[in-house]
């Protein structure tokens, strides 16, 4: 009997595809959205679990704090500046693993990179500095570097830095001239490819940044203000144990000073507020799903109403033939959960394709760094979730087919 | 079909003190059946004849439990139908009556063998290959076993009408209902229908008619006349010596 309903089912709905299809769609907004949301956020979690481990994510930045600042949390402009002695006694604070300098302002810019002034026949362009790393990006003009650059003043120029040098020349000109890069001169190799802002998804942060060889540019960073000192502490080690360790030493030998010594919270505040984003963005997206699934349900139960009335004949025909009023209930429930079903199905395909997506395009932007996860569970929830969907908003219809009077039905 | 013969003669259909009333705007109401009583008797082949709007087919769905009488006795094979429920008299309809209408009503979406099965899926027989031989066997009765796929529509009246005997018979009830079965066909093709339904009585079939074309009371074996809801005429008698 179940695959006669089946069959009939199948049968009743390929007549009315179209009708099918838009009532499907709210479900299948819904579920989607509901798949999409529990994949990503599955997928951050797990993201989360792996990170737990990296060690970058426990480095705590220090900051000198204004008097006037206290509390603020995040750097802000102020005339003191730590030196490489204040790096050196940190090193023997205990728990302490690693101690590096920061030259960016605040959260702004994060790793090792120097704000400098270029100078070339008396024009000014400046550029931020970073130290090479193996893979380097592609040069438009010159070539890049060679292992024998390793130990010379060389430069090669980002191409905003070098269209601000070039001036009425060809860029190309530049390659082999020397730069005076705050006041020690350079000599440019060659030049970066220029930022594609039509792939704007898929950036090299790296064309931003002009490159020289590490050991110049560690020269280089001799001679600029540390704005923080990034610490690391021990594998094991209470975070704020160290954190109050290290201010009470910076302190104990800058105590002509008023301000104080904190953790840089500007990031934290940064993740916060993405938490809070998140937060909101989570229940416009319940919201939705509500909604949606709400208006799906009643899609649904509307077009019952109007099979069964449309089917009012063929109800009173199987009545007179034998079917007893379960047989006719079933017969529309079934059909209502089918339709949920389907919508839910192709609802969890779409979620699955949605958030993975998603979780692509944020990765190749930089902006996350993880895959979405669907977990089968997940799935076999939101197809059940589609189910009780068609059951609760199809029994109402069903019931009324079941209570449907044959004569009238046969001879309407 | 041999056990029919045996219990010939046995009453199938008693009805006693039967009135039906339509309920007609606020306080008014139609009286269609008056006081009315009619046994059939197993292996008969009744006809109900009579004007439009005496109450042909009121009593014949009375009869066949699809409309409830408003007072009186009804007993069916000598049960009392009264205080029976939707679904014993699902059942009953099910296993005892075959329904067959001026207008065929066959179920455009399934196509003619899954038509003819659908009374024994719902008496319950879950092997469907048995199903479709069973179908196959009754409509190769009514004489188009070649039409088992074809989708209803694509067949001539004549054609859905057989179908429709097929579906009637095919759960072996005790009796045939046919409401004006040959109304909507032409003369010849009513004719091959009703020389399927006599072929059937002849085998033992119970059979109640309804119409209201005088020639066809010549293959009853008992013509019964309404006028406004009253029987006015019970004609007895051997099939073909009818006369009214
Ligand atoms: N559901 C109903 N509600 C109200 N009145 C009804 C209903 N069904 C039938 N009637 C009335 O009852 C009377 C008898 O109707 P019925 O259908 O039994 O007549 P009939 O003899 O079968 O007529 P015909 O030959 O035209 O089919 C008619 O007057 C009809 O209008
Ligand atoms: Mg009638």
């Amino acid at each position: 009997m179940i695959f006669n309903i089946l069959t009939s089912t199948v049968l009743s709905l390929k007549a009315h595809k179209l009708r099918v299809i838009l009532t499907m769609i709210g479900i299948i907004i819904g579920i989607s959205s509901v798949v999409t949301i529990t994949s990503l956020g599955e997928g951050l979690k797990q993201s989360e679990l792996d990170m737990i481990d990296d060690s970058g994510i426990n480095t705590i930045k220090i900051i000198y704090e204004e008097p006037e600042m206290a509390g603020l949390g995040y750097y802000s402009w102020t005339p003191f500046t730590f030196d490489r002695i204040d790096m050196k006694r940190l090193r023997s604070v205990p728990d302490v693993a690693a101690v590096t300098a920061d030259y960016g302002y605040g959260g702004f810019t994060a790793g090792e990179q120097i704000d400098s002034k270029l100078k070339l026949f008396g024009i000014e362009s400046s550029a931020q500095i970073v130290a090479a790393t193996e893979d380097t990006s592609p040069v438009s003009y010159g070539r890049n570097f060679t292992t024998e650059d390793m130990d010379k003043p060389v430069i090669i120029l980002d191409d905003n830095a070098a269209s601000g040098l070039a001036n009425d020349m060809e860029k190309s000109e530049l390659i082999g001239k020397a730069v005076s890069l705050d006041g020690y001169m350079y000599k440019i190799v060659g030049i970066k490819e220029s930022v594609d802002w039509d792939s704007m998804m898929n950036v090299d942060e790296d064309l931003f940044l002009s490159t020289v060889p590490k050991k110049a540019f560690l020269a280089l960073s001799k001679s600029k203000p540390i704005n923080a000192i990034k610490i690391t502490p021990k594998q094991g080690a209470d975070r704020d144990t160290v954190i109050s360790a290290v201010a009470e030493t910076l302190a104990s030998y800058h105590a002509d000073l008023d301000g104080s010594f904190v953790e840089d919270h500007y990031m934290d505040d940064m993740r916060q507020q993405m938490e809070q984003v998140y937060n909101i963005a989570i229940w416009i997206f319940i919201g939705i799903t509500g909604i949606s699934l709400l208006v799906g349900g009643i899609g649904v139960m509307n077009i019952m109403y109007v099979s069964v009335s449309e089917r009012r004949r063929e109800i009173g025909i199987k009545r007179a033939i034998g079917a007893k009023p379960k047989v006719i209930l079933l017969q529309f429930l079934f059909e209502a959960a089918f339709i949920t079903l389907l919508g839910g199905i192709i609802g969890i395909a779409f979620g699955y394709g949605i958030s993975h997506l998603f979780s692509f395009i944020l990765q190749t932007m930089n902006m996350g760094d993880f895959t979405a996860i669907l977990r089968p569970a997940m799935a076999a929830i939101a197809a059940g979730v589609s189910v009780a969907i068609g059951l609760f908003f199809g029994i109402v219809p069903a019931i009324g087919a079941s209570k449907t009077d044959p004569i009238k039905a046969i001879y309407q | 079909m041999v056990k029919d013969l045996v219990t010939e003669g046995k009453p199938l259909i008693e009805l006693a003190g039967v009135n039906k009333y339509y309920p007609l705007g606020k306080n008014a109401q139609l009286h269609v059946l008056k006081e009315l009583n009619l046994t059939i008797n197993q292996g008969e082949f009744v006809m109900i004849m009579g004007k439009s709007g005496s109450g042909k087919t009121t009593l014949l769905n009375i009869i066949g439990m699809l409309d409830q009488l408003t007072t009186g006795e009804y007993f069916f094979n000598e049960k009392p139908v009264a205080g029976l429920s939707e679904n014993e008299k699902s059942e009953l309809r099910n296993a005892n009556l075959g329904f067959i209408f001026q207008q065929f009503f066959l179920i455009d979406s399934l196509n003619v063998s899954q038509n003819v099965s659908l009374p024994m899926v719902y008496k319950g027989h879950k092997n469907s290959s048995y199903r479709r031989e069973q179908a196959q066997k009754y409509l190769e009765l009514v004489g188009i076993p070649e039409k088992e796929k074809q989708k209803t529509t694509e067949l001539s009246g004549g054609q859905q009408q057989r179908v429709a005997i097929a579906r009637a018979l095919v759960n072996d009830p005790l009796m045939i209902m046919a409401d004006e079965p040959t109304g909507a066909l032409d003369s010849e093709t009513g004719i091959a229908i009703m020389d399927i339904l006599t072929s059937l009585n002849d085998h033992g079939k119970t059979i109640v008619m309804v119409t209201h074309d005088e020639d066809m009371t010549r293959y009853a074996s008992r013509v019964v006349h309404l006028k406004d809801g009253e029987i006015i005429q019970e004609i007895h008698g051997k099939r073909g010596e009818v006369k009214s």
